[in-house]
């Protein structure tokens, strides 16, 4: 297959994926106790005006109709109205989307960073010292629940040594000009130091969080990514022609075994998305996961379904920009 | 011609294994052989009633209360030992149902193949790709709070995952040369399924299920942090570390740390015993040591 027909083939197929989630979601929001007149206007909301809202709603025709009406809008980036908020669904979701943006990618970065390399070591001294003691320690630090690694964060750090704040994004008085929103982003742009010190300061306990709950995942996978490249023939060939080790699994190990790990960079990311609920929650972070629970919590649901499709959107994205990264790189994955 | 068996067992295959997988399958079902008494003997061995109230509130842990006392008088650790229970019960109930709907519709994509396997494979990639814990989330707030309702929803966010591994796993049989051979060999069905089929699949269900409790008991707590999970007074763990929570900054440290103790044991032991369990039963694994 050319890569211009597989590039093709994958964006074709990330459409069925984000509309069977849309679908499955509708579909649950129906079931979803609650009249969404009343979640609008209240209990005491005179009954002769709820039949003409629905009405004015089109909450009264056929489900299928409403189905078709929902995917019409959504085709046309329309995510509908926010029940409680009473604005476009999506001009709340860009108010706060850049807050689990940051909190997600920073903790993504971090949990690279610490557990790729531990990976590869772990690889290169396999059944060594090393490759026990990590072993033993990531199982360990698997079985933490993120939310409680979380508290016991917000006990250490914030309540006894008090080195970090243990909620919100910003202090009070944090006065930034809005570019990208974005605070670690903004601040550098705007050359704010103090700015920038504070939103890491801030950053810091929910990033570590979400990092922790993915390091031990990550470097596990670049274990055994590396491990099956170091076991192949081309490697024991470069050793037999004499090859210093570093310069094997520096450029013939690393190259190779790195791809898949980039794929379990991005699996994480998904995953972590869920984390970031709970993160939000804990340290009391305006963000997608904090909006999804006060959605969930108030019946919001046109809010509820445009938070799933922005969810599926990334999600998707990210799976199918992997992918397509991983056909780039290596020739076999087109064929 | 005779058939030759390979003869192996559950203790042929313990004494086989490295040390480390020892360890990780003896330690891991320590703690499990723990928790089970926690679930079974629950009622029995609780030191107060989870249940009842005294003046003695949120004292640190004593000899009265080894690890201290609520917000309302009650005993943390009864209520913790009579909360496994409901922690590890659901998730059991949820990783088994959600292991058989994986088994029935995994086995027959997988099996069948053609048009059903592609649309079956589509909806699962769909549900697999998107983040479990918030479809879960969703579930619960559609079905509503309660034992059942929780548990459902976790087996539901469990099913692609379950999917994906049973219809791999049924391809991969298929395809193997063995059974073709075994038939050739003049071996009846029966036989085939008893002394092939069913280890092979029996291996990699004992890790899919102890996997599942550690993520099963994940979830359930999660969801009872998020207070969607099992309502209070039900001493279920992530409920009981929620309601600590709010007294986290008075310095009430053990209504936290403790709750997040016990899953952290549940999932330490479930993690330790599946990464044993999967270097000593199964066959590929165990040719790479």
């Amino acid at each position: 297959m050319k890569l211009r027909y597989y590039i093709t083939y994958r964006l074709v197929m990330a459409i069925p994926t984000i509309f069977l989630l849309l679908t499955s979601v509708f579909f649950l929001m129906q079931v979803l106790p609650g009249d969404p007149i009343v979640i609008m206007y209240g209990e005491k909301f005179p009954t002769v005006y709820v039949e003409q809202i629905r009405h004015n709603l089109g909450l009264d025709r056929p489900i299928y109709e409403q189905y078709l009406t929902y995917l019409g809008k959504l085709v046309r980036g329309d995510l509908g109205v926010s029940l409680v908020y009473k604005i476009p669904v999506i001009v709340k979701i860009k108010q706060v989307y850049p807050v689990t943006l940051e909190v997600a990618i920073t903790g993504l970065l971090l949990a690279s960073i610490i557990g790729v390399p531990l990976g590869i070591i772990a690889a290169v001294r396999r059944d060594g010292l090393f490759d026990q003691v990590s072993r033993i320690l990531m199982l360990y630090i698997h079985s933490n629940p993120g939310f409680w690694i979380a508290l016991l964060f917000q006990l250490f750090f914030g309540f006894w040594l008090g080195w970090f704040p243990i909620s919100g994004r910003s202090p009070p008085s944090f006065d930034l000009v809005k570019i990208t929103g974005l605070h670690i982003i903004d601040s550098i742009l705007a050359l704010d130091y103090w700015s920038f010190r504070e939103t890491l300061r801030y950053l810091f306990l929910p990033c570590l969080t979400i990092a922790i709950t993915s390091i031990p995942t990550l470097s596990r996978l670049t274990r055994a990514a590396m491990l099956n490249v170091l076991g192949e023939d081309y490697m024991v060939t470069a050793k037999a022609k004499g090859i210093p080790e570093n310069v094997i699994i520096y450029k013939h190990g690393m190259r190779n075994g790195l791809l898949p790990v980039i794929t379990s960079i991005g699996g994480t990311f998904t995953w972590l998305l869920g984390g970031t609920v709970i993160a939000e929650k804990i340290f009391a972070l305006p963000g997608l996961g904090s909006l999804l629970m006060d959605s969930l919590l108030g019946r919001d649901f046109t809010m509820i379904q445009g938070i799933v499709a922005i969810y599926a959107v990334i999600v998707v994205t990210m799976n199918t920009m992997i992918d397509l990264f991983y056909a780039l790189a290596d020739p076999r994955v087109r064929y | 011609m005779s058939v030759k068996k390979t003869g192996y067992t559950f203790i042929s295959l313990f004494k086989a294994a490295s040390l480390s997988t020892k360890l990780n399958v003896i330690v891991g079902s320590f703690f499990t052989l723990i928790l089970l008494i926690f679930v079974i003997m629950g009622p029995y061995i609780t030191p107060r009633d989870p249940y009842e109230f005294t003046d003695n509130i949120l004292s640190p842990p004593s000899s009265t209360n080894l690890l201290g006392t609520d917000n309302l008088g009650r005993d943390l650790l009864s209520r913790l030992i009579y909360g496994s229970r409901y922690s590890l019960g659901i998730s059991l109930v949820a990783v088994g149902l959600s292991l058989l709907i994986g088994l029935i519709l995994g086995s027959s994509s997988g099996f069948f193949g053609g048009t059903i396997d592609r649309i079956m494979m589509l909806i699962m990639d769909a549900l697999y790709v998107f983040p479990s814990f918030i479809y879960m989330l969703i579930l619960v707030v559609v079905l509503g709070p309660g034992m059942w309702q929780t548990t459902l929803a976790i087996s539901i966010g469990r099913i692609p995952y379950n999917f994906r591994l049973i219809r791999s796993l049924t391809i991969s049989i298929k395809e193997r040369g063995f059974i073709e051979a075994e038939r050739v060999v003049g071996a009846d069905n029966w036989y085939i399924i008893r002394r092939h089929i069913m280890p092979y699949y029996l291996s990699i269900l004992f890790v899919a299920i102890s996997l599942g409790m550690a993520s099963g008991t994940l979830a359930i707590s999660g969801l009872g942090f998020l207070g969607l999970g099992i309502p209070p007074p039900t001493p279920e763990w992530g409920t009981e570390l929620s309601s600590g929570r709010n007294f986290l900054l008075g310095g009430h440290w053990w209504l936290v740390v403790f709750p997040g103790f016990f899953v952290m044991i549940a999932m330490l032991g479930f993690n330790l015993l599946s990464e044993g369990l999967d270097a000593m039963l199964n066959p590929t694994v165990r040719r790479l040591k």
